[in-house]
C-alpha cells in the first residue's frame, strides 16, 4: 500500500522543516517546494493527497497557485490546507471559495497541523523502534 | 467593519501581545521588559523586517536579535542544530509571525493591511526615525540573557 503523499509549500524553509517535523511520527512522503510555481510543478509531478500551503510567497503566491490548482481536472480536488501569517478577512474568503479545507494562522503547533490533517487523510504512526529521538 | 480614524491607543501594548504570544507559542520562552539597567551588548546582530501596507497605512516591523539568540531561537523552531541561512530564515520567519499578530490588530481597529516578504540583514543595531507623519514604538526585552529589540514605525495615510 502507498504511503499518504504531502506537500508542503513555503516560501520559508524553516516553516517546511516544522512542518516535516510535525510528520515525522507518522507513514506518509512528505515533499516540499519553496513558492506557488514550484508548488504547482510538484503537485502535478507527486499528485499529493493533502498541501499545506503558505499565502505570501515570492514568484506565486498561495492563492494563484490554488487558482491554478482548481482549473487542473487531475488537481482540483486535492485538499489543500493554508499556513499562513497572513490572517485578513478577504483572503480567508477568497481560499474558502477555492475549496481550502482549513485555515491554520501562523503561529502553529504540531498537534493543531495534526488534527486537521487527520480529518482529510488517514495517517498512520510509525513503528515505535522506527522513531529516531528527538534531541531539543 | 467600524472604521477608526485611530491607530491603537498604545502600539506598546500591541507589540507586547504580539511578541509574547509568538515567544509563549512557538518558542516556549518567556520575555520580560528590559530594565533601564539592561544595557544591549554591542553585539551585531540580525534584522529582520516586514512591511505591512494598506489602502490607510504603511507599517514597518523591525526584528533586532543576537546570533547567539537567533541560533537558539531556530534550533527551538526546527529541532536541530542550524547555520546560515537556516539562522536567517528562522529569524525573518519568527519577525513574519510577529508581524501577522500586530497586522491583526491593525485591521481590528480599521487598518487593515498585507503583509510583506521579510527582508534580514546582519549588523550594527538600527534604531528606526520617526517623521511628522509618522508613529515610533521602540520596545526592548530581555529573554534569559538575551535582549531582543522590536520596533514598528506606522504611517498613516490621510
Amino acid at each position: 500500500m502507498s504511503l499518504p503523499k504531502i506537500l508542503s509549500v513555503d516560501d520559508s524553509r524553516t516553516m517546511r522543516m516544522m512542518v516535516k517535523r510535525a510528520f515525522r511520527n507518522f507513514q506518509c512522503e512528505l515533499f516540499e517546494a519553496a513558492d506557488g510555481a514550484e508548488g504547482l510543478a510538484a503537485a502535478i509531478a507527486n499528485k499529493p493527497d493533502l498541501i499545506v500551503l503558505d499565502y505570501n510567497m515570492p514568484v506565486m503566491d498561495g492563492v494563484t497557485m490554488l487558482r491554478n490548482m482548481r482549473e487542473n481536472a487531475e488537481l482540483k480536488r486535492t485538499p489543500v490546507i493554508m499556513l499562513s501569517a497572513e490572517d485578513s478577512n478577504e483572503i480567508i474568503s477568497t481560499v474558502a471559495r477555492l475549496g481550502v479545507r482549513d485555515y491554520i494562522i501562523k503561529p502553529f503547533e504540531d498537534e493543531n497541523l495534526l488534527s486537521k490533517v487527520t480529518r482529510i487523510i488517514n495517517l498512520e504512526r510509525k513503528p515505535e523502534t522506527d522513531q529516531p529521538p528527538v534531541v531539543y | 467593519m467600524m472604521i477608526s480614524t485611530r491607530l491603537p491607543s498604545s502600539l506598546a501594548d500591541t507589540v507586547e501581545r504580539a511578541l509574547k504570544e509568538i515567544f509563549s507559542k512557538q518558542l516556549k520562552l518567556t520575555l520580560e521588559p528590559a530594565s533601564s539597567s539592561d544595557e544591549p551588548p554591542n553585539l551585531k546582530v540580525f534584522h529582520a523586517s516586514v512591511s505591512i501596507t494598506g489602502e490607510r497605512v504603511k507599517a514597518s516591523v523591525l526584528l533586532q536579535v543576537s546570533e547567539a539568540f537567533a541560533a537558539k531561537a531556530t534550533k527551538i523552531l526546527i529541532g536541530c542544530d542550524a547555520e546560515g541561512e537556516e539562522i536567517q530564515d528562522a529569524t525573518g520567519e519568527l519577525c513574519n509571525m510577529i508581524s501577522g499578530r500586530i497586522k491583526s490588530e491593525l485591521t481590528t481597529v480599521g487598518f487593515p493591511g498585507i503583509l510583506g516578504t521579510p527582508t534580514i540583514t546582519f549588523g550594527s543595531r538600527i534604531d528606526l526615525r520617526d517623521t511628522i507623519d509618522s508613529e515610533l514604538c521602540r520596545t526592548e526585552w530581555v529573554c534569559g540573557t538575551d535582549h531582543i529589540n522590536l520596533q514598528i514605525l506606522i504611517h498613516k495615510q490621510p
